[in-house]
């Protein structure tokens, strides 16, 4: 009844259509002067007027319904110099108003994390953050930039680990999450086994994370949404960037090509360079270790209204270990590539079609005395995605699309010694599992300013998935009403499903295997509600308090012993679990000192029949409060100084209550057992890191060259990383495994 | 100096979330038994587990009081311990376990309680080739295959409780019987040098349980396999034996090599204990592992 309630609602919006048909309208693309690339999330405004708009994923921008007649536009975006137009309207007018934006010096004072409130102007967003990318850029850890690295520093989004890029929003765990890069989904983002994220930041240009409650244009995850846009590259010159650190080294290079740019860049470790210079013990030797990835993105415009981008992106990492008499090799690898056509139909109407494809591969293989064994788990999916923005007048916008989702798992293990070749199916030490899952789905949601103060957003997303042979009706809500002109209240409500389970250990993410739901599994349902309170109490200060509550049913955690898989049930408990919480988050846009501090306070629970006696137990990552702060100081032209510093509650362990010698038949000695007393029941000290950063810009070779500084935990603070009983000698030991030491680290990198 | 305070007190407040680690102890009767297809009844080890801040001592862990009692075959055995302990409960009758046939047990605990198991005796496992006398070591220690492979027949008891399924795996366990003297009790002595270990990538401190242990286990889930070198820390003579476990006993191999926490899923007996009440059927054999080098 509740559907079609909703459904009925939907309808009515959408037949007022046309109630404006006198009045004109300006749209168009934003893009950077300097280089043509379009700018995401560039704000648009009438001046003089309430009138405004954003720039959407694709740069393009639309505010119709305008009463003929002159006026100022106004175009401005974080770091850019505001441009203002002159315009005089006529009736019926639809006036297409592209731009360009000039940057300023990049300074510090005008980047900033911002929640983007404009952007309620297409559509209500809750708990939503975008961190653009020259703040990301400046936020370095251990040398090296990282996207997710710096999305852990907002309230919310909590770490498994200090060493860990795995990201737990709100109570979700990482495969939870929705990571898109250019509409492709990424399936295990990240290098070095969870160190640093896969992303290389020089190859991207935006990045947007939902918290919760995100609309009903995403669906197939539970808990949030990322989304990263490759850059487009410069449309006027060919340039480059080289850069040199800790880690990895970079290049990237871009120009333009025919009607449009393109983009290539890579980086790679250079660990094996170091390692030859080494004495090696062959009985004893280091494992080699390496990792690399590539971005790719060509853009071309065909004429003013159609835009085709085709971008790619790979990145493996490579893990080889031999001594004595073992052997073995560890290789993971992300392939992406999508095709994104954006085509103007008239300037209300804008259509995008993404076309994508997506492979993880994570393969295994080890040879002890010629007893040899592998697995090797390879998730495909092929992608096709359809959505139209349709702005019908200044109330109301809506939004549909269909997304049809084409997957292959194929799952190869063998234990028996011999790996030659493995027959398909499920026996005693062998696994050969090859299937396929189809997901079609369908979504409206429609946007309506019910008046000054109110607006109301209502979306429906249907989905069915083929292998579960389940549909799924996912109804969102999100309200918002202006109790003061600075002081926004925000609503949200949405249900929530997804097919895809991730088989993985939480501290290390070696051998992660991504399953369909099949019938031996139900299908993730989540319900988000949440409350938002946005405000702007001081001059160029943004507060924003969310409280949320989220539910969780049928989420998995893996089974410790696998003999024999036939179906997901053999690989994964199933559970349930809820989340709640409240985060405080403040931000400084402008001036020398910007920054934020973000205070968030969660609980999360889990329960699963058949782990912890089927008793209620908090996961791993729950922390309990979790403080985070980030300044950027611009001392001059030349000199950038940052610091960012987290405070969380330690995690939680499992505590041991006694022990006992388990001996296998004709054992001499055995080996200490303990016993558990409540999972996760105890916390280790809490976690807390400061890491500081500097920049110096200077020119090398007539080129514009930085030099970087950084200090990874500055006062030394060796957080436990996890906490063990060595039960290895007669006296059982608690042992702490500890983090990194501080580290300072120097790059340099120069652009020509 | 107001505000500082509040900043200390305030890192104190979250500091106070950890929790100490903790020393309770909290008992829990442990059962260790195997009957072994072809053996009387012997060495059923029952024990409460000890403080995890202590040393453990095998003698004051042991249980000797409880009425422990195996029925099946249509027999009910009333075991007596050892007062040694070092064969724990076993049978004094002139009983030999049986294939195939199902035996269970109660363990009545002085406070009245009980811990109670059952099992099903696996079948028969023979040798399709048998082991050479003498396995030579490769040379080169880097990297280098086994030539002798070891082929094992029989059907593996199959397994299917929902968090363990398989068409069965097989015990291999390889003992050292010659530590110190290198084939020093041959007819043929091959050199007087006292024995040593192998090179093992895994090696660790001499104080620990697994440097000490003589006997390496392993699954396997086929009947063949090459000499994996990592099966034996020491040169000289071995005994290597082959066992179809029945459900629980693969269960507890699983238990015993996963991880150092108990698992309350891999537990096979009801009541007021936990362990194992399981079987085997073995074959066994002697090797002896020449030296790579002299």
């Amino acid at each position: 009844m509740k559907y079609r309630f909703l459904a009925f609602i939907i309808i009515q919006i959408l037949f007022t259509f046309d109630a404006f048909a006198e009045n004109a309208s300006i749209s168009g693309y934003v893009k950077d002067s300097s280089n043509k690339e379009t700018l995401i999330g560039a704000t648009i405004r009438l001046d003089g007027t309430s009138r405004g708009s954003q720039t959407n994923k694709d740069g393009y921008f639309v505010i119709s319904n305008i009463k003929p007649g002159k006026y100022d536009v106004v175009y401005s975006y974080i770091g850019y110099t505001e441009t203002r137009k002159s315009i005089n309207l006529k009736a019926n007018q639809d006036l297409r108003l592209d731009a360009l934006l000039s940057s300023g010096t990049m300074t510090s004072e005008e980047i900033s994390v911002y929640a983007d409130r404009d952007d309620d102007k297409v559509q209500i967003s809750i708990s939503k953050v975008n961190i653009p990318m020259q703040q990301i850029k400046e936020i370095r850890i251990g040398g090296e930039s990282d996207i997710f690295r710096s999305l852990q520093l907002l309230p919310g989004v909590l770490t498994s680990s200090q060493i860990s890029s795995g990201l737990y929003i709100r109570g979700g765990s990482p495969d939870q999450n929705l990571v898109l890069l250019d509409g492709s989904m990424v399936y295990n983002p990240s290098h070095l086994f969870g160190f640093i994220s896969a992303f290389n930041t020089d190859a991207i240009k935006d990045v947007e994370l939902i918290k919760g409650g995100f609309n009903a244009e995403y669906g197939g995850r539970l808990s949030s949404v990322l989304t990263l846009t490759q850059k487009d590259g410069n449309r006027e010159e060919v340039e480059g960037m080289f850069s040199i650190g800790a880690i990895s080294s970079k290049l990237a290079l871009e120009g333009p090509i025919g009607n449009g740019s393109w983009f290539l860049g890579g980086r790679r470790t250079y660990f094996e360079v170091i390692k030859s210079f080494l004495n090696e013990d062959p009985l004893n030797p280091i494992p080699d270790f390496a990792f690399y990835d590539v971005n790719a993105k060509i853009t071309q415009d065909f004429g003013d209204n159609d835009k085709v981008a085709i971008s790619g992106f790979y990145s493996r990492d490579n893990l080889d270990y031999g001594a004595g008499n073992i052997n073995f090799n560890l290789g993971i690898s992300n392939r992406l590539g999508s095709a994104r056509w954006t085509h103007i139909f008239n300037p209300q109407l804008f259509s995008t079609v993404n076309l994508s494809t997506s492979q993880y591969i994570n393969g295994f293989d080890a040879d002890n005395s010629g007893y040899k064994v592998l697995q090797e788990n390879i998730i495909t999916d092929y992608t096709i995605k359809h959505t139209l923005d349709w702005f019908h007048n200044e109330d109301i916008t809506t939004k549909y699309g269909y997304e049809v989702n084409f997957y292959e798992f194929d799952y190869l293990a063998n234990f028996t010694g011999s790996t030659e070749s493995t027959d398909e199916g499920s026996k005693p030490g062998s696994t050969n599992l090859n299937f396929n899952d189809i997901n079609y789905a369908a979504f409206a949601q429609a946007k309506w300013q019910v008046n000054s103060l109110l607006s109301a957003q209502f979306g429906l997303r249907a989905n069915h998935f083929e292998f579960a042979k389940q549909t799924a009706v996912e109804p969102r809500i999100a309200l918002k009403y202006n109790i003061q002109p600075d002081v926004a209240i925000k609503a949200s409500w949405g249900i929530y499903h997804q097919n895809l389970k991730l088989a993985t250990l939480q501290d290390f993410s070696f051998f992660d295997t991504w399953l369909g739901t099949d019938s031996s599994l139900n299908i993730g349902r989540s319900v988000h509600y949440i409350m938002a309170l946005e405000t702007e109490p001081w001059e160029g200060f943004d507060v924003n308090v969310d409280v949320y509550y989220k539910s969780l049913e049928n989420i998995n955690e893996i089974r410790r012993v696998v003999l024999q898989i036939d179906n997901g049930a053999d690989v994964l408990y199933e559970g349930k679990g809820e989340a709640y919480g409240a985060e405080l988050f403040i931000q400084k846009k402008m001036g020398d000192f910007t920054g934020w501090f973000g205070y968030g306070l969660g609980f999360i629970y889990s329960q699963y029949d058949s782990l912890n006696g089927g008793e209620v137990f908090s996961p791993k990552f729950d922390r309990r409060h979790d403080f985070k702060g980030v300044i950027q100081y611009r001392i001059d032209e030349n000199w950038d100084v940052g610091a960012n510093f987290t405070f969380q509650t330690g995690q939680s362990y499992t505590g041991q209550t006694s022990r006992f010698q388990v001996k296998l038949e004709g054992e001499t000695t055995g080996k200490g057992k303990t016993v558990p007393s409540q999972r996760y029941g105890l916390r280790l000290p809490p976690s807390h890191q400061l890491n500081l950063n500097g920049s110096y810009k200077f020119k090398a070779f007539g080129y514009d060259a930085k030099l970087l500084l950084d200090v990874y935990n500055v006062y030394n603070r060796r957080d436990i990383w996890f906490r063990f009983y060595n039960v290895n000698e007669g006296t059982i030991t608690v042992e702490d495994f500890r983090l990194l030491p501080i580290i300072p680290t120097f790059s340099f990198e120069i652009k020509f | 100096m107001k505000k500082i305070l509040i900043i200390i007190l305030s890192v104190l407040a979250l500091n106070s979330c950890e929790d100490p680690v903790p020393t309770d102890y909290i008992p829990q009767n442990y059962l260790e038994a195997a009957l072994l297809v072809g053996q009387p009844i012997d060495n059923i080890i029952l024990m409460r587990s000890q403080p995890i801040n202590a040393v453990f001592d095998y003698e004051k862990s042991l249980i000797r009081d409880a009425e422990v009692i195996i029925t099946g075959d249509d027999k009910e055995f009333k075991l007596r311990i050892d007062p040694t302990g070092n064969r724990g409960y076993y049978s004094n009758e002139d009983y030999i376990i049986k294939a195939n046939t199902r035996y269970n047990i109660v363990i009545r605990m002085q406070d009245g309680s009980t811990i109670t198991g059952t099992t099903l005796t696996p079948d028969i496992v023979s040798w399709v080739r048998d082991l050479p006398n003498t396995i030579q070591y490769p040379i080169d220690t880097v990297r280098k295959e086994s030539k002798d492979t070891l082929i094992w027949d029989g059907i593996p008891t199959p397994i299917d409780e929902g968090a363990i399924k398989s068409g069965g795996y097989w015990g291999v366990s390889v003992k050292a019987l010659d530590t110190l003297e290198y084939g020093i009790y041959l007819e043929s002595v091959p050199n007087r040098e006292k024995n040593r270990r192998l090179y093992n990538s895994f090696s660790s401190s001499s104080n620990e349980w697994r440097y000490k242990e003589l006997t390496q286990w392993g699954a396997l889930p086929n009947s063949k396999t090459p000499i994996i070198w990592s099966y034996i820390k020491w040169y000289g003579l071995h005994e290597i034996a082959i066992y179809n476990m029945d459900n629980n006993y693969l269960k507890w191999f699983f238990q015993s090599k996963v991880q150092s926490e108990f698992d309350q899923n891999l537990s096979t007996v009801e009541g007021n204990g936990i362990g194992v009440f399981g079987s085997l059927n073995a074959i066994r054999d002697t090797f002896f592992l020449v030296k790579n080098q002299p």
